[in-house]
């Protein structure tokens, strides 16, 4: 696993993938940094830390689109068949590496961290819960692309499909909003009773928010650290590993 | 033999061939099944977790306990008959984000107090413009404004509405803003709790006294401040006008204020107080120097017709510190400063031996008046280097002096009078800007609490908001500048330029 976490690793800088994304992460944090610093004059690094978690929609198919598509393309991908690594080992690896690069740009938001302190600014504990959440994100995220980039031999197609894939979990608030809305035209054809209607739009709502990491790790900002969200963000990032996995394991036996 | 070669490999080749059907088959199956079982533990994992002990698993990390409920409000849910129903309703669609929004605080607050109070308390968000018979549900015959209360919270407890303002939850510091050339509130302390708990417990068990403010005609600002201190302490407030020509003190009253007086009283109203400190008043003064001495106003009416009656005058001097240990941090004209006292009730009340006072008038007692059937003490004092001076501002002479004062008759149930010759114990401009745990607010608070012998209170401290702002000082504009262009230009174009040089060696090896 090692192995293959170098080689994917490293090939981010021996490609412009890497300086890519790292400067348009550089420029999305510093801009928000820059916004607070000028018009507030007080600097809430949770907030944008917050900020840059809607970004990752952007950040996260430029890195992976190119970690299995790339390899299918080229045929290369014969040789995670034929080496004696697992390929459970192969996808971690190339998820951790991707996750490698996520951390790196994050040393943007500790020079933001250490400019605020020296100007009498705070690093309180609601920036550290959004530090904590960032991460967990990352690892979700990085795990759907992946996911998206091993189910076609197509740079493009594994970005488009990853990007959507986020989006639409961007914007499962609006959505559940939506739907709830929805709801509540159509059951007001066939009841009156205006509470019972609340309620099920409510229990619709909820039902399509609970999917929805952003809603779930709010609260981490303000300080109010939840074991729960943490444990989806994680969970949902084990299955599209597996799924991964699953993915590549499928051409054992479907080309049979 | 060649023939029948061939029709012995077919055979084979259909036996293999099935057999790596069936084995694809069955990893296809297994594959299948798998990623099926795993989905199912996950959800049913994530369920349990966040349902089941998603509340025993979220810890409020705030070193203020912004989203915590305090011990006195755990206490108070507890003393809550079973089957009590307080329901809140936000009186707006649940936000799905509130940053930078009053919200940021009161959300999950308001998650605690129905965690914690085993069902007794319930939340819930109603936008009245998608559902509005919840207008109509909570308050049908329209008493208590629910129909106008949309963005707000509504307290509702059998029948009884009680309608909180999310911007009033907290309190508030003027600070002029370099950016808009304005002044701005800044929000200083959380008191949502306070707020929340406060609200609930009127509801429940209704107000258990009565005080009026009497308020300064000229004034437009009321006294909030001290209206919700004294609305936590289970008193109900109502005003009344010192110039009104029929000035009286309703029979209801069981502590007045006489808040921030800033003019002289009417002969009216000097009569109507001495009457009802006569009859066994309580009484509380306290008057602004500055506005006085801006308007060129006297005290007369109130010297001569009520203090002078109990032994204390309010001279027409205020007090200039010059001993630096009494001197407040960052105020150097002396006006503003630490007044002691050496009263062990004063220091148990307040819960300190310095006070702040900014500009006090000096008070003396009227040893005339001043008789066995009652008792004048100084409350608290300057230093004995500290300089009277005048009206116009003229050093007088140096000494120490009374700035707050305290005349009580000696029999049972008969007078208490406090006289305050500053206002930075009850106006909104000093009581917006300290916490509830501030000396001064808590000298006040319990001396309402023995005036009116009020015990069973659940008093819920305000908490710290954390403060954002930075040192504009330690930042130039042309450093701001630099540091930025570096910061959003300079490394991104960097390592863009890394990227093109990257991609052009790949393209020409």
């Amino acid at each position: 696993m090692t192995a293959i976490y170098k080689r994917e690793f490293f090939s981010y800088f021996r490609s412009p993938i890497g300086y890519v994304a790292l400067a348009l992460f550089t420029f999305l944090s510093s801009y928000w940094f820059s916004m607070y610093l000028f018009n507030r004059g007080a600097i809430n690094l949770a907030q944008e830390i917050k900020a840059i978690r809607n970004y990752l929609i952007l950040i996260v198919p430029i890195i992976t689109m190119a970690l299995f598509s790339e390899d299918k393309k080229r045929g290369t991908e014969v040789i995670y068949y034929t080496s004696p690594i697992s390929l459970f080992n192969v996808v971690c690896g190339k998820f951790l590496a991707a996750m490698t690069l996520f951390a790196i740009m994050f040393v943007n938001i500790i020079i933001h961290m250490i400019i605020t302190v020296n100007l009498g600014g705070i690093v309180n504990v609601g920036t550290w819960g959004s530090v904590i959440v960032y991460f967990f994100f990352a690892a979700l995220f990085i795990s759907i692309g992946t996911f998206a980039s091993a189910i076609t031999d197509s740079q493009l197609i594994s970005a488009i499909v990853c990007f959507v894939i986020l989006y639409v979990i961007n914007m499962l608030t609006s959505i559940a909003g939506m739907v709830a809305t929805g709801v509540q035209s159509l059951l007001s054809i066939f009841t009156d009773d205006p509470e019972k209607i609340r309620k099920v739009c409510d229990a619709v709502q909820n039902a399509i928010l609970w999917l929805d990491p952003f809603s779930k790790t709010n609260d981490f900002v303000y300080g109010k650290f939840s074991i729960a969200p943490l444990v989806f963000c994680f969970s949902g990032t084990v299955v599209f590993i597996y799924l991964t996995y699953r993915v590549l394991e499928k051409k054992r036996w479907s080309q049979a | 033999m060649s023939d029948n070669k061939n029709v012995n490999k077919a055979p084979k080749e259909k036996k293999v061939k099935e057999a790596v059907d069936n084995r694809s088959k069955v990893l296809k199956l297994t594959s299948i099944f798998s990623v099926i079982i795993l989905i199912a533990i996950v959800i049913l994992f994530n369920v349990i977790i966040d349902k089941i002990l998603g509340k025993s698993l979220s810890f409020d990390m705030t070193a203020s306990g912004h989203n915590t409920i305090s011990e006195q409000s755990e206490e108070y849910l507890n003393s809550l008959p079973d089957g009590a129903s307080i329901r809140i309703v936000g009186l707006f669609e649940e936000p799905a984000s509130y940053s930078d929004t009053p919200l940021e605080y009161i959300v999950p607050l308001l998650q605690d107090y129905a965690k914690k109070s085993s069902g007794k308390v319930t939340v819930e968000y109603v936008d009245p413009t998608a559902y509005p018979y919840i207008i109509s549900e909570l308050d049908p015959t329209g008493i208590y404004d629910v129909a106008n209360s949309a963005g707000l919270y509504a307290v509702c407890y059998e029948g009884k509405v009680s309608i909180i303002d999310p911007y009033d939850c907290f309190t508030y510091e003027q600070i002029f803003n370099e950016s808009i050339g304005q002044p701005v509130d800044q929000p200083r302390y959380n008191i949502a709790e306070s707020k929340f708990t406060n609200t609930m417990i009127n509801l429940t068990k209704g107000y258990t006294n009565k005080a009026y403010i009497v308020a300064d005609p000229r004034s437009t600002v009321k006294s909030v401040q001290l209206e919700a201190m004294l609305n936590n302490l289970g008193v109900e407030v109502e005003y009344l006008d010192y110039s009104d020509a029929n000035f009286k003190v309703p029979l209801d009253c069981e502590i007045l204020f006489l808040n921030g007086v800033s003019s002289d009283i009417t002969e009216t109203c000097a009569e109507a107080l001495n009457t009802y400190l006569s009859i066994g008043g309580k009484m509380v003064v306290t008057a602004d120097f500055v506005r006085i001495a801006n308007n060129g106003a006297n005290l007369n009416n109130l010297n001569t017709k009520v203090l002078n009656n109990r032994g204390i005058n309010i001279e027409e001097f205020t007090v200039r510190e010059t001993n630096s240990t009494y001197m407040f941090p960052g105020d150097a004209s002396g006006y503003v400063f630490y007044a002691s006292t050496s009263d062990q009730d004063v220091m148990s009340l307040g819960g300190s031996d310095k006070y702040v006072v900014q500009t006090p008038f000096i008070l003396n007692k009227v040893s005339t008046k001043y008789d066995s059937s009652m008792t004048v003490t100084s409350l608290l004092t300057s230093s004995a280097q500290a300089v009277k001076v005048d009206y116009t501002g003229t050093d007088v002479i140096q000494g120490d002096f009374s700035v707050a004062m305290k005349s009580a008759g000696v029999n049972e149930g008969t007078y208490e009078l406090y006289v305050f010759g500053f206002t930075t114990i009850t106006s909104d401009d000093y009581m917006s800007t300290v916490p509830s745990s501030d000396s001064n607010v808590k000298l006040i608070r319990n001396i309402v609490k023995g005036s009116l012998n009020v015990n069973d209170t659940f008093e819920v401290e305000s908490k710290n908001l954390a403060n954002y702002s930075i040192d504009t000082s330690k930042l130039s504009l042309n450093g701001s500048s630099a540091m930025i262009v570096i910061l959003v230009a300079g490394i991104p174009l960097a390592l863009i330029v890394a990227g093109v040089i990257v991609y052009t060696k790949r393209k020409n090896l």
